[in-house]
């Protein structure tokens, strides 16, 4: 089956990532994936105001998820949205079961996420960056998490769909997956599909999650491979 | 062996097949048969290891990851009962994993992994440079440059003091900058500290620069050969913090100053004293 851009259904659009961009924050990766472009910032484990807020085994994670007024053809208005506030949440929800929380009590740990450019799968990109700064911040995890949507085009199934795909699924099934650990950390659905083709659909997009983790492991060691010494 | 976490949706991963996912109308039953239940996929991948490891000689480990190799989180470091996961790694099942992105140090049967960037977390006995925050009743609250702020007791200080007699801030105000030894840290990280030790001091005068803590046992050098010769070349009073911060006070601070900074940015290269040696006999 052929796609608007020529892919096969398995395979991802061009993938880049980077890691420790911003030499402010503690870690921080840029991930673009075909035309979406998403930034992460992370700072922490640090200090949590207001104290009613802190946790006093663990630390919590906080993510905040945004897209930048140039991200889109119309622009986006700036600041939070009903949208933006629900990825936030699946963002924290998809990346809290990588991180040993346990090991810093009454601390927050902040992502930070910006959209610079969006072209569908966004949230999945964010996911992907998010992850690769949390390490390069040197933050404990468990395992890296990767992430990637996937759905149904006329009948086939698709795995990275573009945002004109996106109009025209009968699915978009965003999925976020720890490799290693074989966990599944974020499961969405938009649509309206079979149990076969759930259950097909979810398999497609473990097979790019797993494409992904491998990239993201290549660019944690682009940059730090060279610091083991002696 | 495995903890199996109940997911809201029971999705049993296949075999791995190379099938071609198009629109092969696959009937339900069908498909309930092939998938595989987690139990027993986990336990064909194991005889698969044992398979694999078998090929060797059974007794050895299987060491994944040499030592000083560089490993992410996730990362297998080992394969066997033999070794024990120290720093910033774990165990899980028969294997070692890193929970952290650092290099791996073998030291005999445990394994550390040193992490290459990361907050300072402060540790009993560290020495360290902090900032006074905020000045209480009973003690001051010190800025250690971590995700936890570190508490000096009236107790900790030299000497006797007077707490309803004593203005506080006349001893240590803020603003101002303590060598102090951390006493300690409970598990709930409260970390108290001490200025009891001989070598603890307010400084009066000099630098303060910051530097990455996961670099302070490279400025320090093995046995202190390191800032030694950073000390000597440039005349400078030095002294290094666990947390990162460091004071420098002499002859030639931006020298010392430039010398520490260039061994942050190339603490990987080897022959890294000699770099540094040479760099400090340019600039006399």
């Amino acid at each position: 089956m052929k796609r608007a851009d020529g892919r096969k259904n398995d395979e991802l659009r061009p993938v880049k990532m980077k890691v420790g961009v911003l030499k402010h924050a503690d870690g921080s990766a840029l991930v673009t994936i075909g035309k979406t472009m998403a930034l992460a910032a992370v700072y922490g484990p640090r200090e949590l105001n207001p104290r009613h807020m802190q946790e006093s085994d663990r630390a919590i994670l906080q993510c905040n998820y945004t897209m930048a007024p140039f991200s889109t053809k119309e622009r986006v208005r700036p600041g939070p949205s009903r949208r933006s506030v629900e990825i936030s949440k699946v963002t924290r929800e998809a990346l809290e079961p990588a991180l040993f929380l346990k090991d810093f009590p009454r601390t927050t740990i902040d992502v930070y996420i910006v959209i610079l450019q969006a072209n569908a799968g966004t949230r999945t990109a964010g996911i992907n960056a998010a992850s690769l700064a949390l390490a390069d911040a040197g933050i404990q995890m468990r395992d890296l998490v990767a992430s990637i949507a996937a759905g149904k085009i006329e009948g086939h199934y698709a795995l990275d769909l573009t945002g004109d795909e996106e109009e025209t699924t009968d699915c978009d099934l965003p999925v976020a997956y720890m490799p290693k650990e074989r966990k599944f950390t974020l499961l969405q659905m938009d649509g309206n599909i079979s149990k076969d083709d759930l259950k097909q659909i979810i398999r497609l997009a473990v097979k790019g999650c797993e494409t992904l983790y491998e990239h993201q492991k290549k660019a944690l060691l682009e940059k730090w491979s060279k610091e083991g010494f002696e | 062996m495995e903890n199996h976490k109940a997911d809201e949706l029971e999705m049993e991963m296949e075999e791995v097949e190379k099938e071609d996912i198009g629109t092969k109308e696959v009937k339900a039953e069908e498909m309930e048969t092939k998938i595989l239940t987690r139990d027993e996929e986990f336990e064909k991948e194991d005889q698969a290891e044992q398979f694999e490891s078998s090929e060797g000689k059974p007794e050895e480990s299987v060491a994944v990851r040499k030592d000083k190799q560089v490993v992410l989180p996730g990362s297998k470091i080992v394969e066997s009962i033999d070794y024990l996961p120290g720093r910033n790694c774990y165990r899980d099942g028969n294997s070692i994993y890193s929970k952290r992105l650092g290099v791996v140090y073998y030291k005999g049967r445990v394994i550390d992994v040193v992490p290459l960037s990361g907050k300072y977390m402060p540790e009993t006995d560290d020495m360290v440079i902090g900032k006074v925050a905020e000045v209480q009743y009973s003690g001051w609250i010190i800025d250690i440059n971590a995700p936890y702020k570190g508490f000096l007791p009236l107790s900790g200080v030299r000497g006797f003091i007077e707490p309803s007699r004593t203005d506080l801030s006349k001893i240590y105000g803020v603003g101002e900058f303590i060598y102090a030894r951390v006493s300690e840290v409970t598990p709930m990280k409260d970390v108290r500290l001490s200025m009891k030790d001989p070598s603890t001091r307010k400084f009066e005068s000099g630098r303060i620069m910051r530097i990455s803590p996961v670099k302070v046992p490279r400025v320090i050098g093995k046995q202190g050969s390191m800032i030694n010769m950073i000390k000597d070349r440039t005349g400078c009073r030095i002294s290094v913090g666990q947390n990162g911060t460091i004071w420098l006070q002499g002859e030639k601070e931006n020298l010392a100053a430039k010398a520490i900074m260039e061994i942050e940015e190339n603490s990987q290269i080897p022959g890294l004293t000699d770099h540094i040696g040479k760099l400090l006999n340019e600039n006399r």
